[in-house]
């Protein structure tokens, strides 16, 4: 498949994106229950306006993407696999932060990350992660007083 | 004018307090730290930088805003000329040159020039900055919601359709932005918009999540699925690194030159850095000497745009603060931190809190010379931030962007959205759909309602607020002007197909 091809397919599927928002965004807006502070132009105008306006430009997405009227950029190679590791690096974070604690967490998504990018150290990778996610830990939190989660490591 | 010299002369005392130079100090290394790494453009360094300041006091914590701002100017432009990897639009025309010219040899000469540059360009600017903010502060008095409207909706068009590659592409991305500011209660009714039953949708979507997934995230998904067909070259600094007699008299007049195209354009709404720096590219080309070293290291072609593009840096800054309206992603971040504080930013906020707004503007000179002192003798370390392997850089961005992201409101929806938004954003990637009217859109679009909705309940529903130019004729033609924008491309794409 050449560049143009992958391209339409790329604007075509923008452009349903564009429409089915346009439709959840109507669907949503017509859900509301009616507000009681009367407003001359209540809560509902904007996003029907938005609607329109993601339709229209679906609609211009389409247009384009059937006379292969889409900018002739070259579509370099891309390797799918690794940005799927990537993702899941950074789902293992999301459900481990609040249990296992933000150094834990961030470790893995670091070390994750970093075999992604091809590095095979993991040790060292995973070493690295821990340095850099116990120092952000303690200056966030000692120093500038956020509180990222400790987790059961330092509960114990 | 005497006013304006006091305002800043006060400013001067507030920003020269050891603390607050501190933080400008600090502010400064930061940013230039976080500018130099590949793939992190001046709006995603302030975006991972705003939980730092979360613990200041606002005038300390925007004086570090306004040094990591011009710092990441400044070591954006290292990145783009020693990796030809430009972390944002503004740096494109800088690394043509400045790229050909490490290939050279001449990497040094290139980062100086960009440094001296920068310098005099990023002062020249906030002088200018500094008398014109003020005016356009009494200007935007006469200013009412329909008005703010108009200028809104100009600043949705000139950020999405001037560049006009491709203008499909460009509002898909505003539209995206607008729908997303949907998000959450609106705030004249409380009716809660587009949350699916979800409470952390409540106060809607965090512009710095937006921002982090698209920039960090999408970046750092496009490079993992391309670090296996790229090969990275940095060429070391060698030989003299200072500039010779002829690079000066080579580079002083451009330096001028960029920042008189730089700092009106970035002033304006139609804001931005691509076409100053485009411009500026164009007529030094036009008025060298020898054009033909144009794309193959010519010092001019990036002492013009490297000037212009830290003038417009400062351009940008002037309707941010005074008017309340970004028309860059930074500027967009940058007003969102000023919301975190409950700041609006506009006549109100220079009547409330000089302190705050001068005291920035004021260590904005002072981080100029600092970011010199950076620049120019320690540029050698900065360009070791370069050898960073990527493994590490991409691991050490997303710890530091879901750190930003979880640390908004210390939930796990943020990073629920900052994932989604993540792989939106490498879809825009691969689509060259452009970023910023995104966060724009994004930041602006809730604003625009309330003073649309605040127009017509002022007119009492009366439409002609925003097309009799006998009332209201300042709205009138801001909306006007807008449309032009709008449809002039169009037109003549029309006319030459």
């Amino acid at each position: 498949m050449n560049a143009t091809a992958r391209l339409q397919i790329g604007n075509f599927v923008l452009g349903a994106i564009l429409l089915l928002l346009a439709i959840l965004v109507v669907e949503e807006t017509f859900s509301l229950s009616a507000p009681t502070q009367q407003a001359t132009i209540g809560p509902a105008f904007f996003p029907l306006l938005i609607a329109v306006g993601l339709a229209v430009n679906a609609a211009a997405l389409f247009w384009q993407a059937l006379r292969g009227k889409v900018p002739e950029e070259q579509w370099l190679k891309h390797d799918i696999p690794p940005v799927l590791i990537v993702l899941a690096g950074l789902i293992v974070q999301m459900t481990l932060l609040t249990t296992a604690g933000w150094i834990v967490a961030t470790t893995l998504l670091f070390a994750t990350v970093a075999w992604a990018f091809g590095s095979r150290r993991v040790v060292l990778d995973l070493l690295i992660g821990f340095v850099l996610s116990a120092a952000s830990f303690y200056i966030f939190n000692e120093v500038l007083g956020l509180s990222l989660p400790e987790g059961w490591i330092l509960d114990t | 004018m005497m006013e304006t010299l006091q305002s800043l002369l006060q400013g001067f005392s507030v920003s020269l307090d050891p603390m607050n130079l501190l933080w400008a100090a600090i502010g400064v290394t930061v940013g230039t730290a976080i500018g130099v790494l590949p793939g992190i453009g001046p709006s995603l360094t302030v975006a991972l930088l705003l939980p730092v300041t979360t613990a200041l006091e606002p005038t300390a914590a925007f004086i570090m805003f306004g040094g990591i701002y011009y710092g990441a100017m400044y070591g954006g432009s290292t990145t783009s000329i020693l990796l030809n990897t430009p972390g944002e639009s503004g740096a494109i025309v800088t690394a043509i040159d400045g790229h050909a010219m490490a290939r050279k040899g001449r990497g040094a000469q290139a980062l100086a020039t960009a440094a001296i540059g920068s310098f005099v360009a990023g002062t020249i600017a906030t002088l200018a900055m500094t008398f014109v903010a003020p005016a356009m502060v009494s200007f935007a008095l006469l200013f009412g919601p329909a008005e703010y409207f108009g200028l809104m909706v100009l600043a949705f068009v000139t950020v999405t359709a001037v560049l006009g590659e491709n203008l499909a592409l460009g509002m898909a991305s505003l539209m995206l932005g607008l729908t997303l500011g949907l998000v959450g209660i609106d705030n004249q009714t409380g009716a809660a918009r587009l949350t699916f039953g979800i409470p952390e949708l409540l106060d809607g979507i965090d512009v710095v999540i937006v921002a982090v997934g698209l920039f960090a995230i999408g970046e750092a998904l496009y490079q993992v699925s391309r670090y296996r067909h790229e090969k990275e070259e940095i060429y070391a600094l060698k030989g003299s690194l200072w500039m010779s007699r002829e690079d000066w008299s080579r580079s002083w007049k451009p330096w001028l030159r960029g920042t008189a195209i730089g700092f009106p354009i970035g002033s304006l709404p139609a804001g931005g850095s691509e076409i100053p720096t485009f411009l500026s590219y164009v007529v030094e080309k036009r008025l060298a000497k020898k054009p033909e070293e144009f794309g193959h290291g010519a010092i001019e072609a990036v002492a013009g745009p490297e000037a212009a593009n830290n003038a417009s840096a400062a351009g940008v800054l002037t309707p941010l603060l005074a008017l309340g309206l970004p028309t860059s992603a930074t500027a967009a971040i940058m007003l969102a931190a000023f919301q975190q504080y409950g700041l609006q930013p506009g006549p109100l906020l220079f009547e409330n809190d000089p302190q705050l707004v001068w005291g920035m503007i004021a260590s904005l000179y002072i981080g100029n010379v600092f970011l010199l002192l950076l620049n120019l003798p320690m540029a050698g370390m900065w360009v070791k931030l370069l050898l960073v392997p990527k493994p590490w850089l991409y691991g050490g961005i997303l710890a530091f962007a879901t750190l930003g992201a979880y640390s908004l409101n210390n939930n796990i929806v943020d990073l629920v959205l900052l994932w989604i938004i993540g792989i939106g954003g490498l879809g825009m990637r691969l689509l060259n759909v452009p970023v910023a009217p995104c966060i724009v859109g994004l930041i602006l679009g809730p604003m625009a309602e309330q003073h649309f909705r605040r127009a017509l309940a002022i007119s009492q529903g009366d439409l002609s607020v925003f097309y009799n130019p006998m009332t209201h004729p300042l709205a009138v033609s801001l909306l006007v002007i807008a449309i032009a924008f709008l449809v002039t491309p169009m037109l003549l794409r029309l006319r030459r197909a």
